[in-house]
């Protein structure tokens, strides 16, 4: 490596690298893009010289607390136990599937008001809907309100994981599970899609499968209604 | 990208404390793994969390610990090669290999400590000194140029050119 003067590009270049190493030193995240492509040797030798830093990190108590919570929760939903049984194809995911039913929308009661209607006529789309049984409506602490147009909200009714997403002054619960491999969906505002992390694969807000090359069943749907003061209930367990 | 992991493998983990506390102690491996790749804790916690995420259905109160690890690693690489490919904005394929810690388990305590150091060691001193100084030691820039008798400017581009050494000398062990 030659040890000549640096031209105004290697510079730039030291210059964007040492941000990135200063942010590593602190803590920080990574915020490389691909304009520091080009020097990602360096920037993945930096990484892993930062890291050596602390031979053998623990968790902070903190995270750790939060990642058992995250493990409690699983094992406590038995979800576990049913993503198990999915993987081996020998069950379903929750309640009864196969109904022929529509993705419930909870009809938008005045604030205070209890709905009448609180659950939508099925409509014959051919889709799935989780009904455990037994099962109880749960409130699941978001008012109507709070929910931000067109922007999936990820809630659990107890064993049930959902997304709830307005639409005008629709709301419409999708379950929260992949329906190919038993994973839990992340919302991707950028493509706006639920994505699957285990196999890359998407739904969009309709819950439909967006990769026509690799269709899925569509997302199942979860019932949805909105409760007095305008809280939002959702059929789980 | 070498870790989509083994279909068909179905493992659970019973509920409460002493399954969580064992899957726990997994995943400290799994976040010393991801730390000493990625640099900084914010990151290693997020992937870290990913990783838990993805293995929690095949975790599983029998299967042998030596499985439930290699599944746990497994996932973590994948993990980590999504998370290069997403900052670079490349596929994993033109990513550096794991340059640093070559074994796919969990390395005794301090393995890529050790590793580090023998590349340093092979580095010209001037790029040793400022790569110790800097990354083991904590040095800010201009500390390191008052050290170095250096100005400021010409250690960011020396610690680039190190960089650039150290990268290369770990592609070649």
């Amino acid at each position: 490596m030659p040890d000549g003067r640096p031209g105004p590009q290697e510079e730039a270049e030291a210059g964007r690298v040492d941000r990135l190493v200063r942010d590593m030193l602190a803590g920080r995240r990574l915020k490389a893009t691909s304009r520091d492509a080009a020097e990602r040797e360096a920037i993945v030798t930096a990484a892993a010289l930062a890291g050596a830093r602390e031979g053998f990190p623990r968790m902070s108590p903190g995270f750790r607390r939060r990642l058992a919570g995250l493990l409690d929760r699983e094992a406590a939903e038995g979800r576990i136990d049913r993503r198990s049984a999915l993987v081996a194809g020998l069950g379903v995911a929750v309640g009864a599937l196969g109904a022929v039913a529509a993705t419930h929308l909870g009809p938008l009661g005045q604030p205070g008001e209890r709905s009448a209607a609180e659950v939508a006529p099925p409509q014959p789309s051919g889709r799935a809907v989780v009904e455990p049984r037994p099962g109880r409506w749960v409130d699941v602490g978001i008012n109507l309100q709070e929910l931000e147009e067109g922007v999936p909200r990820r809630v659990s009714a107890g064993a049930v994981g959902a997304f709830l997403i307005r639409q005008g002054t629709q709301v419409t619960g999708l379950s929260s599970i992949c329906s190919h491999l038993p994973c839990e969906l992340i919302w991707k505002p950028a493509g706006g899609i639920l994505n699957c992390p285990c196999h890359n694969q998407a739904f969009n807000r309709a819950g439909e499968s967006v990769d026509p090359a690799y269709p899925l069943p569509q997302l199942p749907a979860v019932l949805v209604r909105v409760a007095a003061g305008g809280m939002l209930e959702v059929f789980g367990t | 990208m070498k870790a989509e992991p083994i279909a068909g493998e179905i493992v659970h983990l019973p509920s409460g404390g002493p399954a969580i506390d064992a899957a726990l102690e997994e995943l400290e491996y799994v976040y010393a793994f991801i730390h000493a790749r990625v640099g900084n804790r914010a990151d290693a916690e997020d992937l870290t969390q990913q990783v838990a995420l993805k293995a929690i259905p095949r975790l599983h109160a029998g299967a042998a610990p030596a499985a439930i690890r290699a599944y746990l690693f497994a996932t973590a690489r994948s993990v980590l090669a999504g998370f290069w490919s997403a900052r670079f904005g490349l596929p994993a394929d033109q990513l550096p290999e794991d340059l640093w810690v070559e074994t796919p388990q969990p390395a005794p305590a301090g393995a890529s400590v050790e590793r580090v150091e023998r590349i340093l060691n092979r580095l010209p001193d001037n790029y040793r000194r400022v790569l110790e100084l800097r990354f083991l030691r904590g040095y800010s820039l201009r500390e390191v140029a008052a050290e170095l008798g250096n100005s400021v400017g010409g250690i960011k581009v020396m610690q680039l050119r190190a960089l650039r050494a150290a990268a290369k000398l770990g592609l070649d062990a």
